[in-house]
């Protein structure tokens, strides 16, 4: 096996704590993949929580996206793909050496949710994470997820009139509407107000 | 005073010297949708530089400014927006409608985009995907001779 592609050693010692995790999603598990980048844990939103909170207090502090999938038609439908890495602080550091060796990779793992139907709703991660703020509004406003506890969960890319969720697959390409129809000039947008 | 005989002085009618002025200090407004804003700005650069036509200076506000390039594909949710500051713009004022996008949706026939023309009035459309700087100076001249002649027929029935 080429050097490039053997799976780092950071990511060995990894896999006590994937085992833990996947204890803490207890009965919502359903199942654990050794992904060829990083390990992946799939669940239902009811086991997200804890989940989360255990790896948080393992050394993964940092959240890096977000990201939605709708599966239609398979079921169940949709997907939310949490992507967390563990950068090294003062704390976990125990050898800064280690750290500025040129392959050093700090650990990632993938939490995948599942959901299905017009109401699927996983918690919101705003309380650990302020940058899934946004991440989760772009994921309600295309695929129509709700995020239970999530503080200002509005529209972030469409108009806030907006109909219907866009990235969903039973969505038509062109929309339900049309906004502005060609000619329309200055009748076709409501009036402008003053602010 | 009278005038000696090597004074210069220019005789005019005051609607040729108000396009004369229009048309040579054209000011543009400083907005970019999206990747035909690239090619826009380059225009502004030494390389393409137009200075040379007296319409380099893009302004920050639409109220100091009197051409709006509409530079990329526009959204639903802004296009409320450009229509706003298409009415902050004092006048006399012109739209250029800059690429595929602004001018018919381009690749983007989707929910989310709508052509620049169904809500502003284009007085120049450029194709390409992106423009060439080279053809949005073209618009630029093409613009000029609009403003020179008084309307758009008077130029295309002068250049058929
Ligand atoms: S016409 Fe092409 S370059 Fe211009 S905004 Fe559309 S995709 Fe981008």
């Amino acid at each position: 096996m080429p050097e490039s592609i053997s799976p780092h050693p950071e990511r060995a010692a990894l896999a006590p704590l994937v085992e833990a995790l996947a204890g803490a999603a207890g009965p919502y598990l359903l199942e654990v993949v050794a992904a060829e980048d990083m390990d992946e844990i799939a669940l239902r939103p009811e086991g997200l929580l804890g989940v989360v909170d255990l790896a948080r207090r393992n050394g993964f502090n940092l959240l890096l996206d977000i990201g939605g999938t709708d599966h239609y038609p398979l079921q169940p439908r949709f997907e939310i793909s949490y992507h967390l890495t563990a950068l090294p602080t003062a704390a976990t550091a125990s050898e800064p050496a280690a750290l500025r060796q040129p392959n050093f990779k700090a650990p990632r793992l993938r939490l995948r949710v599942f959901d299905d139907g017009e109401d699927a709703t996983v918690p919101t991660l705003t309380h650990l994470w302020p940058s899934a703020d946004w991440a989760e509004r772009e994921i309600f406003d295309q695929f129509g997820v709700r995020f239970s506890g999530h503080p200002d969960l509005r529209r972030l890319l469409n108009p806030d009139d907006f109909t219907g969720y866009p990235l969903r697959k039973d969505f038509p390409l062109r929309g339900l509407e049309r906004r502005f129809v060609p000619g329309g000039r200055a009748g076709a947008v409501p009036p402008v107000t003053e602010t | 005073m009278a005038l000696g005989e090597n004074q210069p002085f220019v005789v005019t009618k005051l609607d040729d010297f108000l396009k004369w002025a229009q048309s040579s200090a054209i000011w543009p407004m400083t907005m970019g949708l999206a990747c035909c804003a690239i090619e826009m700005m380059s225009i502004v650069s030494p390389k393409y530089d137009t200075a040379r036509f007296g319409a380099e200076v893009f302004r920050s506000s639409p109220r100091q400014a009197d051409l709006m390039i509409v530079s990329g594909r526009v959204s639903n949710k802004m296009a409320p927006v450009l229509r706003q500051l298409y009415e902050q713009m004092p006048d006399p004022k012109w739209v250029i409608s800059m690429g595929a996008c602004a001018s018919t949706g381009g690749i983007f026939d989707n929910y989310a985009v709508t052509p620049a023309d169904t809500f502003l009035p284009i007085d120049i459309y450029v194709p390409g995907c992106p423009p060439s700087p080279d053809a949005l100076i073209y618009a630029l001249m093409q613009l000029r001779r609009e403003i020179q002649a008084g309307s758009k027929v008077k130029v295309l029935s002068a250049n058929a």
